[in-house]
């Protein structure tokens, strides 16, 4: 975050303000074509259509539960990296970053060779059970929580070494149990990071698409999800495609509302 | 060194330490008893107190030896006992605190209780209880960052008393504040370790701090107990180099035969009464007169120096001389300006025989 800088305009190239103007412009126009095409007099009656709902309620779950599946894992393993030092650490925190920066249907390949019917552990789990993940909602879940949860791990970890653990220090000496002082003071200490993280890790798995199709599919209902949906209606139903799309828009401006003052800086 | 320093409280109620750590190329080695008795352990920085303190608190290991309070044993590497920070039943004061930002002054007082498995409710009656003995009776519910730094401090010592400890532990529990809360809360302080039942171990590097709270000193530097005594003992008889400044006195090493010592750094003393063999000499710098020419009179130690700097004390001031031995001189402003300070040149310091005081090492 950069503040209390001097604003110097009067020193800046005209070039540079014109290319930065065109930078806003290039950012503001696909919004304002998105808000402007949106057919706001059928909300109504789009968010009763079949298709919407049914796209609607799956990104819903899927994405919630997998923001539950990615706290229950990524939080310890934000633990781990901030506050042990084991061999080999900076090559799990690698691993831990890497689908920020993978190409998701790289990733959704990745899971279809490990996971796929015939992966190398998917096809143990269809041998023994009949059952395997790709092109099932648990399926979308697993696509949505791999491509998330780094985001979830990268905000606690930061907010976990920000804390000073003198603190935990003093509550142990008071008499609370590792347990305790985790849920009386780490944890609510750490509170601003978890949100963050939280809602990012949610944000991304709501708007994720390259993994899902590739390892779940795009089976209406099941693993259709809102994004999936926008990309299919294009042509046959442009009005839903551009709700939907209007609905991820103001989901993703609530998320960085909620955290301006993590990421928009003081006004 | 054996840890039967203390003649203050029977062992059996009190806490011994007698423990080895290292941290990097620093090895601390410490042994010392705290009765039923407030005990400063004082010296300069890096010397080593806030490791003792940790270890007694289990926050640090120690590499060899034991802690004992008690009839309960703490730590003893030897039999791998290491009881771990939440059963050591001890009351800390941090030095700046670390009240949980996020609680109420009164929940961080019923922080300990609560996690005895006290109800809300009880605790926040204990609490209310403890705040009001250390004079807190309208900030129940403010957060810490609203408290004053004098009311931070006694919430902090309100949340290690409540859980009624076995003993206390304090880490330069008024150096976070300003003077003039430090002059009221410090009486305050002492009060409250006064009423305090069971050994108190204090850890601070400010003379006034140790003296007005303390009723033995250990004095640590570079993890070594150089001395221990009351505060009398101390500055009465210093010997290290820090002692003799909370002293306030020039201190010297050296050897002494028929009432002259050598002394180890340079330079030589005639001192009346002087025991043969290494000795200190100590020379209060009220008894060290500074000339600019070569004094007259009864027999003296007279040596000369370089003006190294001046500082006020008091209504006086405070003149150091690079000398052989380097000395400090205490002279009021009239007698400074009549020697005419700020000019270079050398000046004259002497010393009456009967002023300085020796005491073997």
């Amino acid at each position: 975050m950069t503040r209390g800088q001097e604003s110097t305009a009067a020193g800046i190239p005209a070039g540079v303000r014109a290319l930065g103007v065109a930078a806003i412009v290039f950012l503001t126009l696909p919004l304002i074509g998105l808000a402007l095409r949106t057919p706001w007099d059928q909300v109504s009656t789009l968010l009763t259509e079949p298709l919407v709902l049914r796209a609607l309620r799956l990104s819903l779950v899927a994405s919630l539960a997998s923001l539950a599946l990615a706290s229950v894992l990524g939080v310890p393993l934000a633990w781990l990296l901030a506050r042990t030092d084991f061999p080999g650490r900076r090559l799990v925190r690698a691993l831990a970053v890497l689908p920020m920066v993978l190409p998701p249907v790289v990733g959704g390949v990745a899971l279809l060779l490990a996971l796929g019917r015939r992966g190398l552990f998917g096809q143990v789990l269809f041998a023994a059970t009949g059952w395997a993940l790709p092109f099932t909602t648990p399926g979308v879940i697993v696509a949505e929580t791999f491509v998330a949860m780094p985001f979830l791990v990268v905000t606690v970890e930061a907010g976990l070494r920000a804390l000073d653990p003198r603190f935990e220090e003093a509550a142990a000496t008071l008499g609370a149990s590792r347990w305790t002082v985790l849920r009386t003071v780490t944890l609510p200490l750490i509170a601003p990071s978890l949100t963050a993280g939280m809602a990012l890790c949610w944000a991304r798995a709501l708007g994720e698409f390259g993994a899902t199709i590739t390892f779940a599919g795009n089976l209406p209902g099941r693993t259709q999800t809102m994004p999936l949906a926008v990309y299919l209606e294009l042509e046959s139903n442009p009005a839903a495609a551009y709700l939907l799309s209007i609905l991820l828009l103001v989901v993703s401006i609530a998320v960085l509302v909620g955290m301006r003052d993590r990421y928009l800086g003081s006004p | 060194m054996t840890a039967a320093i203390g003649t203050a409280g029977s062992p059996a109620a009190g806490l011994l330490v007698d423990i080895r750590a290292r941290r990097g190329t620093f090895t601390l080695a410490v042994a010392l008893e705290v009765g039923d008795e407030t005990v400063a352990i004082v010296g300069p920085n890096g010397a080593g107190k806030s490791t003792v303190l940790r270890c007694v608190a289990g926050l640090t290991a120690p590499t060899a030896g034991r802690v004992v309070l008690g009839d309960r044993v703490l730590d003893d590497v030897d039999r791998r006992v290491h009881v771990p920070v939440e059963h050591r039943d001890l009351g800390i004061v941090f030095q700046d605190y670390l009240l949980f930002p996020h609680r109420s002054a009164l929940d961080n007082v019923a922080f300990g209780l609560r996690a005895r498995g006290w109800s809300t409710r009880a605790a926040r009656d204990e609490a209310r209880t403890w705040l009001a003995r250390v004079g807190l009776t309208d900030q129940h519910a403010l957060r810490p960052a609203a408290l004053s730094g004098g009311q931070a401090q006694r919430v902090a010592l309100a949340r290690a008393l409540a859980t009624e400890p076995a003993a206390l532990l304090l880490d330069e529990p008024l150096a976070a504040l300003d003077v003039q809360a430090r002059h009221h809360i410090r009486r305050q302080l002492r009060e409250r370790l006064a009423a305090f039942d069971g050994p108190t171990l204090l850890v601070t590097h400010d003379p006034i701090e140790a003296a007005t709270l303390a009723d033995r000193l250990v004095v640590l530097e570079d993890g070594r107990i150089t001395q221990t005594g009351t505060i009398d003992d101390v500055t009465r008889r210093p010997r290290s180099a820090w002692a003799a400044r909370l002293a306030g006195v020039n201190l010297y090493r050296g050897r002494a035969s028929g009432g002259l010592v050598a002394l180890d750094d340079g330079g030589q003393l005639i001192a009346a009464g002087a025991p043969d063999g290494d000795v200190f000499a100590a020379v209060p710098p009220r008894a060290v007169a500074l000339f600019r020419q070569h004094p007259s009179g009864t027999p003296r130690n007279v040596w000369t120096g370089v003006v190294d700097g001046v500082e006020s004390y008091g209504d006086r001031l405070r003149v150091h001389l690079a000398a052989s031995p380097p000395v400090t001189a205490e002279i009021t402003p009239a007698a400074a300006a009549e020697l005419d300070l700020a000019r270079a040149g050398e000046v004259h310091v002497a010393v009456k025989a009967t002023e300085i005081t020796t005491y073997p090492q």
